[in-house]
């Protein structure tokens, strides 16, 4: 005889332990899952991780500039500040007329390949852009800029200038000898000058000049007949 | 004549004990012998202090390592090297193919080529250490990338 009593406590009994059982492998498969997204903190932690490795890209271009604005001065010394084939003579009035920031800038170009360059009261470069989003599964952040490095220029370009002026000046007045001439060979006049200390390759000190020479029959200057 | 009921109470009793069986074991495997605490799983690096201690050196050394890469001289760099001691019990720093190593620990124990079997004891402790790595980079004198990496063990 069926009795519907006899088979109903069973019948839960099994039906208890299937869903137990069910929930037990939810529970241990979806354990990973809940685990991370409630990692509270991950997103601070990788918003600090992108802020360190953008410190690092930083430091990288300063320390690029620096060593290459020290190659630079020093080729910019050697060459006496006006292109290569005018053999250090300045002449006014043509190509071996000096421009120093323009000059130093083209050397310094060269050397790290063609980046934005201004040369003004400051030595600014735009080396590249930098980019270092993050995200989780509930934000998203996004970090980024321009590499820009900015310091101070080694060489003083408002000293040049005020020297090249005094130059002209000693030249229209006939009088070499008031511009601390460092030697003198009938009209071509040789001038030297400290501009700045570099560390060199082997990274000791050593003194940067500025050699210069003047042919007054053919400065570029029209002097007075007087 | 038929009793409602008549023939279940054994049923019952057993239904119920079972019940009684299976949560009581429920119980036990899931709050009592479990870990109780949600362990945030980050897959990726941790940032530390070792991070700002290491960039601070980098920044403070960039001379001396560069220097000492052209020289290939790692005398002076090993000195100020130093510093870096307290980061953790094993330290490492590989600086292109030259490593400085702490009290020359190795980062990974090869034990392979040690042509001896290793204690069981340092053996576990090595596998259960807890590694770190940080990567930098800077530039030489000639516009070369000199590699840097700083390599942490805990035991």
């Amino acid at each position: 005889m069926n009795k519907k009593g006899a088979i109903f406590m069973p019948m839960f009994v099994i039906a208890v332990i299937i869903i137990m059982a069910t929930f037990t492998v939810i529970i241990y498969n979806h354990k990973d899952k809940a685990e991370e997204y409630f990692s509270v903190g991950k997103l601070q932690s990788n918003i600090i991780k992108n802020y360190f490795e953008s410190e690092k890209e930083f430091f990288y271009y300063e320390k690029l500039l620096e060593y290459n604005e020290y190659k630079t001065t020093k080729e910019f010394g050697e060459d006496g500040a006006v292109p290569k084939d005018c053999n250090k003579k300045w002449k006014f009035n043509t190509d071996c007329e000096p421009d120093f920031k323009e000059y130093f800038k083209e050397i310094l170009n060269k050397k790290i390949e063609n980046k934005g360059i201004t040369i003004d009261s400051y030595v600014e470069v735009y080396f590249t852009d930098f980019n270092l989003p993050t995200e989780t599964e509930t934000s998203k952040v996004d970090y980024g800029g321009e590499i820009r490095v900015k310091k101070e220029p080694l060489v003083d370009f408002k000293e040049l200038e005020e020297l090249k002026l005094d130059i002209k000046s000693c030249i229209q007045n006939k009088n070499m000898n008031n511009c601390n001439l460092e030697s003198s060979s009938g009209t071509i006049y040789t001038f030297k000058r400290k501009i700045v200390d570099i560390l060199n390759e082997n990274f000791e000190s050593e003194e940067v000049f500025l050699e210069f020479k003047i042919d007054t029959s053919s400065s570029g200057m029209t002097t007075s007949i007087f | 004549m038929n009793k409602k009921g008549e023939g279940t109470g054994i049923g019952m009793i057993i239904s119920v004990v079972v019940l009684i069986i299976i949560l009581t074991f429920y119980f036990i495997f899931f709050t009592i012998m479990p870990e109780k605490e949600m362990n945030v799983k980050l897959k990726d690096y941790v940032p530390s202090e070792a991070d700002l201690d290491f960039i601070n050196f980098v920044k403070l050394n960039s001379d001396l390592i560069v220097k000492s890469v052209n020289t290939n001289n790692f005398e002076e760099l090993e000195k100020e090297f130093l510093k870096l001691y307290h980061l953790g019990d094993c330290i490492n720093l590989q600086i292109n193919e030259k490593i400085l190593r702490k009290g020359g620990c190795l980062f990974e124990e090869t034990y392979a080529t040690k042509e001896e079997s290793p204690r069981q004891a340092s053996f576990n402790k090595d596998v259960l250490a807890e590694r770190n790595q940080i990567t930098t980079k800077i530039p030489d004198y000639n516009n070369n990338k000199i590699n840097i990496i700083l390599k942490i063990k805990n035991e």
